[in-house]
């Protein structure tokens, strides 16, 4: 199906834009009318993404996040947030809750855990020294 | 992010007020210990009641504190959590390593 409407955002791998880019998706997908809880829920996941994709994509480096996000009729929001960074080796470990490879003082492993109870699918497609993208879907009920 | 102190005997607290993310987690975390630090509470209070937003950031920086903290016996009471901050504290079972007040 065509999408009603979309919108693609690129931006550095610099954290002060962790609250835009949340920010952004959340205005977007407020044209389908969602409740309070599903428009934190779509900023929470959001952030996740964009916060792997700088300090885990981008470790010791910057580079560019683009995220596209479309709204189809019906309610089916999908965004996907992809980066150019260093890749996943084994996606089902990475999503493994608790799982991390990133310092424990700052991280706990949790992100993919977080995407998958807030959104209501979660893909993940990776290549170690390409990048890695993470797509979510939502399904924005329609209210009386 | 904003931080208060309230200090009332051994015990510190700090009001999280704004949105917790990557972003600012480790200037949070850098304020919060400073003032552990100095003060060495038996306990510390984490009042979530101002937060608008919060990731898994946040769980580390509850998880950090505790950490300090348990290195002088001290421990970590959370307060105030609301969704979908207090959903994301559930799902790390946060409340093995920390005390979460019930709210009435
Ligand atoms: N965009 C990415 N690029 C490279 N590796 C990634 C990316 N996203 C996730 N990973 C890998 O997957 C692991 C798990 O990610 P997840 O978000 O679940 O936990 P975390 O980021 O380590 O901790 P938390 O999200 O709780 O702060 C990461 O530690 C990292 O190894
Ligand atoms: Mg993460």
């Amino acid at each position: 199906m065509k999408a009603s409407n979309h919108i693609r955002l690129t931006f550095p791998s610099r954290s002060a834009n962790e609250g835009f880019a949340r920010i952004a998706v959340a205005a977007f997908a407020s044209q389908a009318d969602p409740t309070v809880e599903e428009i934190s829920e779509i900023k929470t996941a959001v952030s996740e993404a964009v916060t792997n994709s700088i300090v885990h994509g981008y470790k010791e480096s910057f580079g560019p996040i683009t995220i596209t996000a479309r709204l189809y009729e019906g309610g089916r929001l999908t965004i996907t947030i992809k980066d150019k960074g260093e890749g996943i080796d084994d996606i089902k470990q990475a999503m493994e809750p608790l799982f991390t490879t990133g310092n424990e003082e700052e991280r706990s492993g949790m992100g993919f855990t977080i995407m998958e109870t807030f959104m209501d699918k979660v893909k993940v497609h990776s290549r170690r020294g390409s990048g890695t993208t993470v797509a979510l879907t939502k399904y924005i009920k329609a209210r009386p | 992010m904003n931080l208060k102190f309230i200090q009332n005997y051994n015990e510190l607290e700090v009001h999280l007020q704004g949105e917790i993310d990557h972003h600012c987690a480790a200037a949070v975390a850098k304020t919060i210990d400073f003032k552990i630090r100095r003060h060495r509470p038996i306990l510390l209070i984490m009042d979530f009641g101002g937060v608008s937003f919060m990731d898994s950031s946040g769980l580390a920086i509850v998880m950090g504190r505790r950490k300090l903290m348990d290195s002088i016996d001290g421990s970590v009471e959370v307060r105030h959590l609301c969704n979908p901050a207090k959903k994301i504290f559930e799902m790390a079972q946060l409340d093995r390593y920390v005390t979460v007040r019930k709210e009435v």
